[in-house]
């Protein structure tokens, strides 16, 4: 693997870092089993690609496609709190409804964002090489999501929203709000997984409808990863563990693509993804049943 | 303080399954009253504890709490007033969360949360101390996950949280059925002091008649949604768990006690 691979596969893990964020929050954090992603991250790449062609600030663009990530969490949250439909199935509906969406937004399946400015073109004049400047900023970005969001699962309502996920009726008996908890978490989780999906179609030159089939699995891919990787509960950690473990994830994926003697094509992608989150989700299972056997 | 009128409790109404949980229920409690429930199963003790607390939707009638009707109300608004221990030691906190955090998030029950940090130093020196009048040697473990406590170690900390936001209800739901006989005389005589230093009118159901007759001042018997007995004062003093059985047999038609967690101890 070369240097540019290798710290390809590193910006695309960072980029996934925000979506591992938010896999976080929905899964582990909420308890909510949540397929939106795979809606809110092409719906991200959409916005920002429809807003930064028409020469907005891609900032701003950030922002907007973050926004537009929250609101289908929203849906999502609203399905499941407000009429009761299973939580996974609410999420998928969502998904669904927002491939049509994202069409919509561009009005074509597919966008090219190439010679635009960017939230990194103006790093690029800081001298470092520019396969390096890519993940020196995601990084950046990356990192004060992780603290910010540390800071807020540590306050008096991020308490509330963990209680919520880890215990509802234990959450209810001491005044939580348990749906306004869904509400708030899925927002937040998709909104990152918006941010995320605009970073890519700044990063990658492109928006594409399709590019959201499988994000969940490569988010619960890094969460799991970062998990085995770092056992500690200490919140700070593990919001950094999903992070590393999404890098880890993408390095590995790129080392199994680029090894001669496996005869894998990048087509193979997903069948790679699949097998390597099976593994990492029956390895703990059987090591807790070797343990019990002994 | 609580006071309940003509409450009905039916599940799964209209249905085959169809199950009148509680059946006409009057009672009132004073401010700081301790009650203690008892009666068989199915005879709709928890069923009345989680009407109280809203989380089973009365068919008909009113609940008042201080004077305020909580009929509609929600149980995460409830919560302001009512605090509750469960009967299942995992059931009353968040296995992942450290001891520090549990108590932190029922330090504010009924408070509005924003986004100040909920272990401040403030609050871990006063969640600290707290922790320590139990005596169980856990103040120097407040980092330590709920999860790694035994069910004894929980109650007694869910009954710290439940008078942590100045609760003027207590629901202990057979809080000690789950505990070991020494863990439970623990947790019992804290309930006894907790409910006595902070004046919480006190709603406890119990299969132990020794329990029943000992902590509080009134004892109840519930049986098939009704309340059958309710005894206070001299009367109750002069009653010995013998007579408590005699009048359960009574009022459950002569029928043998072969109900296996009914407990004469």
């Amino acid at each position: 693997m070369s240097a540019i691979a290798f710290w390809g596969a590193v910006e695309l893990g960072l980029i996934y870092g925000f979506v591992a964020l938010g896999v976080y929050l929905a899964f582990r954090v909420l308890d909510f089993p949540d397929l939106t992603v795979d809606g809110s991250f092409p719906l991200g790449a959409a916005v920002a690609a429809v807003a930064i062609t028409a020469g907005w600030d891609p900032w701003l663009a950030c922002v907007l496609a973050a926004i537009g990530g929250s609101l289908c969490g929203l849906v999502t949250a609203f399905l499941n709190v407000r009429f009761g439909i299973l939580n996974l199935l609410a999420s998928i509906l969502t998904m669904i409804a927002l491939f049509s969406v994202n069409l919509r937004i561009m009005g074509r399946p597919n966008m090219a964002v190439l010679n635009r400015e960017t939230v990194i073109t103006p790093f690029y004049d800081l001298g470092l090489a520019d396969h390096l400047v890519r993940p020196a900023v995601l990084a950046v970005l990356v990192l004060a999501t992780v603290l910010l969001l540390a800071r807020f699962l540590g306050s008096d309502f991020g308490l509330a929203t963990r209680a919520a996920g880890a215990n509802p009726r234990m959450a209810r008996a001491n005044g939580v709000d348990v749906g306004r908890q869904i509400y708030f978490g899925m927002g937040l989780s998709n909104a990152l997984t918006g941010l995320g999906g605009a970073l890519f179609a700044q990063i990658a030159g492109f928006a594409d409808v399709t590019s959201g089939v499988g994000t969940i699995v490569v988010g619960l891919a890094a969460v799991i990863v970062g998990e085995t990787l770092f056992r500690s509960r200490a919140m700070l950690v593990a919001l950094l563990s999903v992070v590393v473990g999404s890098v880890v994830y993408r390095v590995a994926v790129q080392l199994a693509l680029s090894a001669d003697f496996l005869f894998l094509k990048a087509s193979d992608l997903n069948l790679v993804t699949a097998v390597l989150v099976t593994l990492a989700l029956i390895l703990p299972k059987l090591r807790a049943r070797r343990r019990a056997v002994q | 303080m609580i006071s309940v009128e003509a409450l009905h409790v039916t599940f799964n109404p209209g249905t085959p399954i169809e199950r009148r949980a509680v059946n006409g229920i009057d009672l009132a409690l004073t401010e700081g009253e301790f009650a203690t429930v008892i009666g068989s199963n199915g005879a709709g003790k928890s069923t009345l504890l989680a009407a109280i607390a809203g989380d089973a939707p009365p068919q008909k009638g009113t609940i008042k709490i201080g004077g305020r009707d909580v009929t509609r109300e929600a149980p995460a608004k409830r919560a302001r007033r009512v605090a509750r221990v469960f009967q299942d030691p995992l059931a009353g906190s968040c296995a992942d969360l450290s001891i520090e955090e549990n108590l932190a998030l029922a330090a504010m029950r009924g408070a509005r949360r924003g986004l100040r940090s909920a272990l401040h130093a403030d609050r871990r020196a006063l969640l600290r101390e707290r922790v320590a009048e139990l005596g169980l040697d856990l103040e120097d473990r407040m980092g330590d996950r709920m999860g790694l406590l035994s069910g004894g170690q929980r109650q007694a900390l869910a009954l710290v949280m439940a008078t942590l936001a100045g609760a003027e209800v207590l629901l202990l739901d057979e809080h000690t059925a789950a505990l070991d006989p020494g863990m439970a005389e623990f947790v019992i005589d804290l309930t006894r002091r907790l409910v006595a230093a902070h004046g919480l009118t006190t709603l406890m159901v119990t299969h132990s008649m020794r329990q029943a007759l000992d902590l509080g001042s009134r004892t109840i018997m519930l049986h098939e949604g009704r309340i059958v007995l309710d005894i206070t004062g001299d009367r109750r003093k002069n009653m010995g768990v013998d007579d408590l059985v005699a009048m359960f047999r009574r009022v459950r038609g002569g029928e043998e006690l072969d109900d296996d967690s009914l407990r004469i101890g």
